[in-house]
């Protein structure tokens, strides 16, 4: 029953939105965290779309929250979404009281919500998808998330019995979340041609999480994820429903049960196969065909703005999310460099702008991250930008990058000053969420040294 | 020279590997041990340089618990007879009286006098700055556990600032003999060259460290920072 209480703390945070969007800021946090202030069961009172989809995991959950949503758009839906921002208590707060009346009612029918993992145990008891996809379960900040173990064990405690759950077939770790719910498998098969990844520094499933003897894997991608047996109580990796099976030139091909599907493909990489892949496991358990999601592809793809490349001349300059303090997804990004073909540069720009104003920022991560990718002849410079760039020369130096190839500067802007773009073909810029801001402008110091290029996304 | 890690498929977390790839640069002759949860640990049955073991899931803890209690009282006279050894991190309550949990009372080894307390919702974030031997050490926390004891006559650093075995204490972690337990975690030999050198001292085989300049010139950055009254502990 919706109090009086309840109504104020509404209004006052509906107000904030608006004052908020006066100031040109997006409204994605605060205005939920007033409401909960005014009224601390403010989230269990207010009205919720009927179908509630959650996207979460430690890497993807954006983009495939985004995807989703756009499809389900596109295809005629009314969708309430969290996609300007905001995944934790207060910034689902904010998208569900975004969605509905000044009275209460509420206006959507379905809410696409993207979940921070850490923060579910404080929106599930009030906010209870009825499908929770999950990405991948990953190490990511030693600060907030500590272990790939610890996030599990919350949202195992967490997920509400009434979830349907979609999880990906080649994490053990995700798939550990469930316990009774309902639940089926998304996943990518060996694709062909597909060589076994290399050696990461991080395994976080070696043993068998059923009886703790040492697992084989049939298939390792990276990391932990693949596809695995147990030799000695005979479990495997859980059979993935949905499943994608060959990748090439911009098509996607999934197996659905037995039928193998086309699918339009934005992007090249792996984490795009499996992030599209999860997508269309979604989307088609909310009850899309294959040909509409097939449609809706074509015009509603993987949002670029975490990679971007501009051409000068023969020469091209990419820019990409590496997510500082996240080993797993900085190494993602070392595996696409070393893949890409021709010489290249590499200017790293991931210091936590945060630490970098209050504190000494805790740089154990980069021990746990793949810099040894980065020491192979091709890759002919590398220069790390920010208050750590020292520390960075020393990864570099234990990983076995020759002295002479690293190049460091204590501040970011100007540290593109010493990137000798004339011995690469391509130079990666590297930067954190909270730095995109210095790295677009040492991406403009670069461009306006490297003189009369034509800009030209990707 | 022999160095044995202790259970590295689970004592692997928080960039602690660092510590074991910087050793294995620094030792490039010495046999690695890497001592596997089913396995005997090499120390029981032969002579070993150094003992290792990093941070690891609160799970984890519980089951090299079991595995180690059988070698407790081998562990214990290895001590004695200065074998060094580094628990790193949450390593170390596995050394101690035991750890309370939500769930309860773990009964660890008994080697160090203290109980570890666990907040799991709790986590604490920080960083330390304390002297050993004349050196100052620095070094980064990210901890559910605290611990409560008395370390004032066998800690190992003695804190300058940020928290020692908890907030309120003077001294961090503990020494005895060549024995280090510190809950400063990550990649602590190669952010304190200084402390490594000590290390490889008490082993036997102390030496000009890999890339020791940068090394140095990584801490005198660092070590700029944490003296800095501004910076954030």
């Amino acid at each position: 029953m919706m109090t009086l209480r309840f109504y104020i703390a509404l209004w006052a945070a509906k107000c904030a939105i608006l004052a908020l969007r006066l100031l040109r800021r997006n409204a994605t946090h605060y205005p939920g965290v007033i409401a909960l202030k005014l009224c601390p069961d403010f989230l269990k009172l207010l009205k919720k779309p009927q179908t509630i989809i959650g996207v979460t995991g430690t890497n993807g959950k954006t983009t495939v929250a985004n995807l989703v949503t756009d499809i389900l758009t596109d295809q005629g839906h009314k969708v309430l979404s969290n996609r300007l921002g905001g995944n934790i208590l207060g910034g689902i707060t904010t998208v569900l009281l975004r969605g509905v009346g000044v009275f209460g009612g509420c206006k959507y029918p379905m809410a696409v919500l993207e979940m921070d993992e850490r923060s579910s145990r404080l929106v599930f008891p009030h906010v209870q998808p009825d499908y929770l996809l999950c990405t991948n379960l990953f190490r990511d900040s030693f600060k907030r998330n500590a272990h790939s173990e610890y996030i599990q064990s919350i949202l195992k405690k967490g997920i509400p019995a009434k979830s349907q759950l979609l999880l990906n077939a080649d994490d053990l770790i995700a798939c550990g979340i469930r316990t009774d719910n309902d639940c089926s498998y998304f996943g990518v098969a060996r694709l062909p041609n597909e060589e076994a990844g290399a050696e990461n520094i991080i395994r976080d499933v070696s043993a068998c999480p059923q009886c703790g003897h040492p697992l084989t894997y049939d298939f390792c991608r990276y990391n932990h994820v693949g596809q695995v047996h147990c030799d000695h109580c005979g479990l495997r990796s859980p059979h993935a429903a949905v499943q994608a099976v060959w990748a090439s030139d911009g098509v996607l091909q999934v197996r659905i049960e037995d039928t193998v599907h086309s699918f339009p493909l934005t992007g090249d990489n792996i984490t795009d196969i499996y992030n599209t892949t999860a997508a269309i496991a979604l989307l088609t358990k909310l009850g899309l065909t294959v040909e509409q999601i097939a449609d809706s592809l074509t015009r509603c793809g993987i949002v670029k703005s975490r990679f971007d490349c501009v051409k000068v001349g023969d020469k091209q300059v990419i820019m990409n999310l590496a997510k500082g303090q996240n080993p797993i997804a900085c190494s993602r990004v070392f595996d696409y460099i070393r893949k890409t073909p021709g010489k290249k540069a590499v200017l790293i720009l991931v210091d936590d702008a945060g630490d970098a104003a209050t504190t000494s920022e805790n740089i154990a991560w980069i021990h746990e991250a793949d810099f040894e990718f980065l020491n192979q002849d091709d890759i002919v410079q590398i220069v790390a930008g920010g208050v750590r760039c020292q520390d960075y020369r020393v990864r570099l130096l234990l990983a076995g990058v020759p002295a002479e190839k690293i190049g460091t500067y204590p501040k970011e802007i100007p540290a593109a000053d010493l990137v000798d773009f004339e011995a690469a073909d391509t130079i990666f810029i590297l930067y954190d969420v909270y730095t995109i801001h210095l790295a677009n402008g040492a991406k403009q110091r670069l461009l306006s040294r490297m003189e009369g290029g034509q800009s030209n996304d990707r | 020279m022999t160095v044995e890690i202790l259970y590295p498929e689970l004592g692997n977390l928080f960039g602690d590997t660092g510590n074991v790839r910087f050793l294995k640069a620094c030792l490039p002759e010495a046999e690695f041990v890497e001592t596997a949860l089913t396995d005997t640990p090499a120390f029981a049955s032969r002579a070993v340089d150094l003992i290792y073991m990093g941070p690891m899931s609160e799970s984890a803890q519980i089951k090299v618990i079991a595995a180690l209690t059988p070698y407790k009282q081998r562990l214990q006279e290895l001590t004695e007879q200065d074998l060094p050894m580094l628990f790193i991190g949450n390593a170390c309550e596995v050394l101690c009286n035991g750890i309370e949990t939500p769930n309860g009372f773990v009964e660890a080894l008994g080697i160090l006098p203290y109980t570890a307390k666990q907040e799991m919702i709790k986590r604490y974030n920080g960083l330390t700055m304390g002297t050993f031997e004349g050196m100052t050490v620095l070094g980064f926390r990210s901890q559910f556990t605290f611990g409560y004891g008395d370390n004032s006559q066998h800690g190992f650093l003695t804190v300058v600032r940020g928290a020692g075995l908890n907030p309120q204490a003077e001294k961090e972690g503990f020494r005895v003999h060549n024995l280090i337990a510190t809950y400063l975690l990550g990649p602590v030999l190669v952010v304190n060259p200084a402390f490594t050198h000590w290390l490889l001292g008490v082993m036997g085989c102390d030496r000009p460290l890999p890339f020791e300049e940068d090394l140095q010139k990584a801490y005198e950055i660092r070590l700029k920072e944490f003296e800095d009254p501004k910076v954030k502990f």
